[in-house]
């Protein structure tokens, strides 16, 4: 640095000064962005009931399946391919469950996330894990919260 | 207040007696020449006053003494006699100094200063605080003489006229806080607060020319170096690109379900639950949630210890969750956690609906 002040003081073309402060600015940006949307567990539109010993399951590798509770007691559970309770991806019967289930097993994913509510009965969970089951090659697990 | 040397003192004064010199000897500043004479009494102070050689407004002060000049006007030791005396009227033809007349005061020959000195001056070195601090006046008066905007040098003020032009002195000549500046002697002070022609671009040169820059050589640039925080910020961009292509979902291993057993489950479940109970620790749930442990109700907080105790007693390590199909998903869940919590195995059982 005092070699390059000198340079600078003698007024020679030699000085190859690298200003960072464009650079910084621009890796802030970046950074702020990536905070923004960093998400350490994809939300879930129903409440999951909370569980100390969950693992985490990547994404790439897992097919969700959203079980909302039924709307009127005894009644069918819906459920919905994916993390919200999208009326478009709702699955009617098992049948399309099993569908979906080896679609996404043929494209490479090998788990089953079965994000119920904490209300659902446990009957509706069986059912939808006995068709996802119906599939070879799958594991499935039951999406929980954190506890807190 | 009199002393013995003969000059008369006022109060303010006193600190003369500080002094080892003659303290009527005045050094005397001409403002108007920019020149600067020594040896000066009180009298001959008082006789250039009155021929008009002097004039209210020029400085002066205790020869040889470090203090401030002040205008003769605020000396009343000078000005005793002189206010007594027939002054004349100030000289209307009093010109301003011509251009020519160099502004810098001949410090060099103070010493030989010799216009109005009388028969025999008193000679007190001219220290280098002295000269400085003319230094600075003369620079001043010459930064105002050098000044664009036309400065009228009217006629010398009355004595009465001299105050109010001292309360209106403009503030950007006086930006050091000398005595007496030589702007209080002009009495179009009050003009000059005429906003109405006040141009930024002829205002006063040592007011424009103000700058809270370092004077006196280069100003160095400080160099803060940005590299170490580029790489931290490099750092967290990194984990989180790679944090971020990775989302997680939070959830527990179950058994898959083996789809062939219900079609004789009805059959199975009748058939094995007591064969099961001596492998597995029996976890019973009914559609309220209530637990049973190996047929013992079971509080939820209690369920842990419970399976810890059951486990340890008979060596079982799996658990048989059967619940009622309308059992609560949560409750559960709360099986499944407890059973991860000790260690133990999870089989699901299913409960068919009694017929």
């Amino acid at each position: 640095m005092l070699l390059q002040q000198q340079l600078r003081d003698l007024g020679q073309s030699g000085d190859d000064h690298l200003d960072l402060t464009a650079m910084v600015d621009v890796i802030f940006q970046l950074l702020t962005f990536l905070l923004l949307t960093y998400q350490v567990s994809m939300e879930s539109a129903v409440n999951m009931p909370a569980a100390k010993h969950g693992v985490g399951v990547e994404e790439s590798d897992s097919i969700v399946l959203t079980v909302a509770p039924p709307e009127s007691a005894g009644g069918a559970a819906g459920v919905y391919l994916g993390t919200k309770l999208d009326a478009d991806k709702q699955l009617a019967d098992s049948d399309q469950i099993q569908q979906k289930v080896e679609e996404a097993v043929a494209g490479g994913k090998r788990r089953v996330v079965i994000q119920a509510d904490g209300e659902v009965p446990h009957g509706e969970v069986l059912r939808v894990a006995g068709a996802a089951a119906k599939v070879e090659g799958i594991s499935i697990h039951v999406g929980v919260e954190e506890l807190r | 207040m009199q002393n013995g040397r003969g000059s008369s003192l006022t109060w303010r004064n006193v600190w003369d007696w500080e002094v080892s010199r003659p303290l009527d000897i005045w050094d005397v500043f001409h403002t108007d020449r920019l020149e600067a004479q020594r040896g000066f009494t009180a009298d001959d102070v008082r006789a250039a006053i009155s021929r008009g050689e002097l004039r209210q407004d020029d400085l002066a002060r205790p020869s040889g003494s470090s203090e401030g000049w002040k205008r003769i006007a605020e000396i009343p030791a000078l000005m005793a006699a002189a206010a007594r005396s027939d002054r004349k009227p100030p000289a209307s033809d009093l010109q301003p100094p011509p251009r020519d007349i160099p502004t810098a005061v001949l410090l060099d020959d103070l010493d030989e200063a010799q216009s109005f000195a009388p028969a025999n001056p008193t000679r007190v070195p001219i220290t280098n605080q002295d000269r400085s601090e003319l230094r600075e006046l003369t620079e001043e008066m010459a930064r105002e003489n050098a000044s664009p905007k036309p400065r009228k040098r009217p006629a010398e003020p009355p004595p009465a006229g001299a105050k109010p032009a001292e309360a209106a002195r403009p503030p950007g000549g006086g930006t050091s806080s000398r005595p007496a500046p030589v702007a209080a002697a002009e009495a179009v002070a009050v003009e000059d607060w005429d906003d109405e022609n006040e141009d930024p671009l002829t205002e006063d040169a040592e007011a424009a020319g103000f700058t809270l820059a370092p004077r006196g050589g280069k100003e160095k640039e400080e160099d803060l170096d940005l590299a170490a925080m580029a790489d931290v910020a490099f750092q967290l961009i990194m984990f989180f690109i790679v944090t971020a292509a990775s989302v997680f979902f939070k959830s527990m291993e179950i058994p898959t379900p083996n789809p062939d057993k219900e079609k004789s489950a009805e059959q199975a479940v009748a058939r094995t639950v007591e064969d099961l109970s001596n492998e597995n620790i029996l976890v019973e749930i009914d559609k309220l949630g209530q637990v049973q442990v190996d047929h013992k109700p079971v509080a939820p907080e209690n369920m842990i210890p419970e399976l810890r105790k059951a486990r340890d007693e008979t060596g079982r390590l799996t658990m048989l969750i059967m619940a009622d199909t309308a059992t609560a998903h949560k409750h559960v869940v709360a099986a499944y956690d407890a059973a991860n919590e000790i260690g133990l195995t999870i089989k699901v059982g299913k409960l068919m609906a009694e017929e």
